[in-house]
């Protein structure tokens, strides 16, 4: 199944609604260039959704990787909502929940945005 | 003649060589005084191949004389285009690039792919903001035949039999392409075989023997190349190092990192510095010298004479280590995989083989996060298959596991030719 990413704006945070699967090749690719155009469009707060992400390869948490330096590169930060238990152990295996914020939703990665902004102000 | 061509065309001849004849024969059948073949280049200009003369000569191609604006309709239009200055009734009316050349009657016709092209879709209807398109076929060539002589006319041409040509032509063209991606295919299965056989070569040719313990390994091979390696490394004291990796990846550029990991290890790792310090030095290393996305996991560890094994596990799938009891432990990952982050720091665990212990076991699959998902997916049945359900479980739960009885798992494995996932080293008591 090929990855579909449908993006949202909201109050300046992108959310990245991801479906299919994440695997070496055309989607890894995709998923790649598409946070790149974010970063290069000066996104700065990006939430990847990734509930409906059924299968992720080791090329695709290199890509996941590749994705959080270059969002560190430009200043910007990459949070992950709705991961499902495997994922989660995918990440838990390789330590990258110590990485990676995550979130039970959207809305909490969303407003998890919002709380740093206003710690900032 | 056109059975000449043909003949040209199925004896394999370079094709310039089969390009050249056809022009001669085009030059022959329109009593033209040349005939020239160009290129459509994927730019989308033209460049003159093949050029030749009335007498079979060819002629120097920075020289002959076109009339681009008759080329340019045929680009556009697809289609024969016929100038001649003699006749109302010609295609179009005498261009002024072809006055310019002296030229009285030029022929221009499209060499077209026998197939149509999907990539190659022509705009048809254009529908609310839609575009319904069709595919059509991928321009080749442009054959082109002029006359300087007045009394020459390419009006009672044989169309048909030019259009036969140009077949040939489209004919010689798409087989030369053919051959050209087959003999690229070969060279690049030649060049992967050799991979494989690097990669075979540079696994232990022997393994060590201990008083106690037996330690194998093997891999079994999914694919021609991949990115699994394993290494064991004598060091001091009767103790040795047991390595275990699997990069991220697939094909000949996770094979080319493997390969680099397995060298690095066997470097860093013959130093006997503390093992953490070896994993943080490799880490370190593929993070300069690897993109971003590539990394591995891996499971390195060390094995004294007195059983105690130290190990690190990077973001590698756990070894199982089967205790006298029947019981089947794990050493998971606490660590990041390496070549991820530089900063990244590693620990080391310690488990304790006992002499009665009858099995240790550290397998690859596709990496950890790949394999974890397979039940995540239900797509593949690999590692969770073998490592954490049935198989693995099985045979090392199983009342007289000894290193022997790696053949059948070997075998039962290459059988079931299970999803990428394959070196596997076991150290285990001697029977």
């Amino acid at each position: 199944m090929p990855l579909r990413m449908t993006e949202e704006e909201l109050d300046s945070i992108t959310a990245v609604a991801m479906k299919g699967q994440i695997v070496l090749g055309e989607e890894s690719n995709a998923f790649r260039e598409k946070i790149e155009g974010l970063l290069v469009a000066g996104k700065k707060r990006i939430v990847l959704n990734v509930a409906n992400v059924t299968y992720i390869d080791a090329t695709g948490v290199g890509s996941l990787v590749a994705s959080y330096h270059s969002a560190r590169s430009h200043g910007a930060t990459l949070k992950l909502a709705n991961l499902g238990s495997k994922f989660r152990e995918i990440l838990q295996m390789t330590r990258l929940l110590t990485v990676f914020d995550t979130y039970d939703s959207e809305a909490a990665a969303i407003q998890s945005f919002a709380k740093s902004r206003r710690a900032q102000a | 003649m056109l059975l000449d061509e043909g003949l040209a065309t199925s004896t394999g001849l370079a094709i310039e060589d089969g390009l050249t004849a056809i022009v001669d024969a085009a030059v022959d059948l329109t009593r033209a005084q040349y005939g020239v073949l160009l290129l459509v280049k994927s730019s989308g200009g033209l460049e003159v191949t093949v050029a030749r003369d009335a007498q079979r000569v060819s002629l120097p191609l920075d020289q002959v004389h076109v009339s681009y604006s008759v080329l340019e309709l045929v680009m556009c239009s697809r289609r024969d285009v016929i100038v001649d200055e003699t006749r109302a009734e010609s295609s179009i009316s005498r261009e002024a690039s072809a006055a310019r050349l002296g030229l009285h009657s030029a022929v221009a016709i499209p060499v077209k792919s026998r197939a149509r092209s999907s990539a190659d879709k022509l705009p048809l209807i254009k529908v609310l903001g839609m575009t319904i398109t069709e595919r059509r076929r991928e321009l080749l060539r442009v054959l082109y035949l002029a006359n300087r002589m007045p009394s020459s006319s390419f009006l009672s041409l044989d169309h048909k039999v030019l259009r036969i040509l140009t077949r040939e032509a489209a004919l010689v063209i798409e087989n030369a392409r053919l051959f050209a991606t087959a003999r690229e295919k070969a060279r690049l299965d030649h060049e992967v075989e050799i991979t494989s056989q690097i990669q075979r070569q540079l696994q232990p040719a022997r393994f060590p023997q201990l008083p106690e313990l037996e330690v194998t390994g093997f891999t079994v091979e999914c694919h021609a190349v991949g990115g699994d390696c394993f290494d064991v490394i004598e060091l001091s004291g009767g103790r040795h190092g047991l390595f275990v990796g699997d990069i991220a990846g697939k094909g000949i550029p996770a094979s080319l990192l493997a390969t680099l990991l397995q060298g690095v290890i066997g470097i860093i790792g013959a130093l006997d510095l503390p093992l953490e310090e070896v994993i943080s030095r490799v880490n370190l290393y593929l993070c300069e010298r690897s993109a971003g996305d590539r990394y591995a996991t891996l499971f390195y560890a060390v094995l004294d004479s007195a059983g105690r094994f130290d190990y690190v596990n990077a973001g590698h799938v756990p070894a199982l280590i089967r205790r006298c009891s029947g019981g089947v432990e794990t050493l998971e990952s606490s660590n990041f995989p390496v070549g991820m982050f530089s900063h990244a720091q590693y620990t080391r665990e310690t488990a304790e083989i006992e002499p009665a212990t009858p099995l240790l076991c550290i397998p690859t699959a596709s990496p950890k996060p790949e394999t974890a998902a397979a039940n995540f997916s239900r797509r593949r049945g690999d590692f969770n298959t073998f490592c954490r359900g049935s198989m693995a479980r099985r045979w090392i739960a199983s009342s007289r596991p000894s290193v022997l009885e790696c053949g059948p798992l070997r075998k039962t494995r290459r059988n079931r030719m299970t999803s990428p996932f394959s070196p596997c080293t076991i150290v285990g008591t001697r029977q």
